[in-house]
């Protein structure tokens, strides 16, 4: 599970205040946790020396972030077969899902838009095939099959979050 | 949106529907293709054109894409709609006569049965996630390939 959870609170709120928000992080939102710090070297005559904090941010978050805050800016109607605009806490819900699941190498998700609001993220890799649901109204769900295969699978996620673990690890 | 749904038998199983697809509903999948979410079949009330009509007024399929250019389009038969419990009827609008849907509760496995069912019209065969990701470059379209890695 990712160690920088307890930061995503905070991390939400800030990305998503407004919705057409400029993608930037602030490392503020990390605290203490998980951030690296690193010394830069000056010249004495520019005496003290610099720290830049990194935060350790796994990679798929800043795409993931992204292509959320481009559903956010979807106008009602977007596919011309009256969807709904995507709703904002559907987002942070979905973002503070991906952050107890996935770990830090895990792939991104793509992510789509639903009619009735919702957003769905969903990986098809290695003939593995995740989809995670979070409806307008209903309880977050996954369903998971594999190409070729009569497997499949599905289930509410909040009484699964080791499968979906499970599953997402699969992908890499 | 209609509120008296109806399968109507008057409509083959042999008839073809057509279905847009926007671009967000198209994502990377395995080996540099493209793959349809099940998003794009996930509505209680899947809108559709219906072939039919479309053709008794000497419309092509592609006609479905007037209002939304940028889309994509996909067919799916009527039987494999009804094979999955699906009500299948017209719905005329003003600014689409040929208007129809496919009406019932759909399950994930559903979904997925009738996207993996839907062939492709426009285009005619199934494009490359790449140019898929150009076109939504192009089109400003979810930012950097809407997150897939």
């Amino acid at each position: 599970m990712a160690t920088y959870a307890a930061a995503l609170p905070a991390l939400t709120t800030g990305l998503f205040c407004f919705k057409c928000a400029s993608l930037s992080l602030n490392a503020s939102v990390f605290h203490d946790r998980d951030v690296r710090v690193r010394v830069t070297p000056r010249p004495d005559y520019c005496r003290p020396v610099s720290l830049t904090c990194e935060p350790d941010v796994p990679a798929w978050l800043m795409p993931t972030v992204q292509s959320f805050l481009y559903l956010l800016q979807l106008p009602r109607n977007w596919d011309g077969y009256g969807a709904m605009e995507i709703q904002e806490q559907i987002a942070r819900k979905a973002l503070m899902v991906l952050v107890e699941v996935m770990e830090n190498d895990a792939p991104a998700p793509s992510v789509v838009p639903l009619g009735d609001g919702g957003i769905q993220v969903e990986w098809h890799r290695r003939g593995r095939n995740l989809e995670i649901e979070f409806p307008a109204g209903e309880v977050p769900g996954f369903y998971y099959y594999e190409d070729g295969s009569e497997l499949e699978s599905e289930g509410q996620v909040s009484r699964s979050y080791d499968r979906i673990q499970a599953y997402i690890a699969n992908l890499k | 949106m209609a509120t008296d749904h109806f399968d109507d038998p008057n409509i083959p199983d042999e008839e073809r529907l057509f279905r847009r697809i926007h671009l967000t509903h198209i994502v990377e999948g395995d080996g540099g293709r493209s793959e349809v979410s099940s998003a794009a079949f996930r509505n209680t009330e899947l809108s559709v054109n219906l072939e039919a009509v479309m053709q008794a007024a000497g419309r092509q399929p592609k006609d479905a894409l007037k209002d939304n250019p940028n889309d994509l389009l996909m067919s799916i038969a009527v039987g494999v709609c009804r094979g999955n419990g699906q009500m299948v009827g017209p719905d005329p609008r003003p600014e689409e006569p040929a208007h129809g849907y496919v009406f019932g509760k759909k399950s994930k496995s559903i979904q997925r049965s009738l996207r993996d069912a839907a062939g492709w019209i426009v285009p005619d065969a199934a494009p490359s996630w790449e140019e898929i990701r150009l076109r939504k470059e192009q089109l400003g379209i979810g930012g950097k390939d809407l997150g897939a890695a």
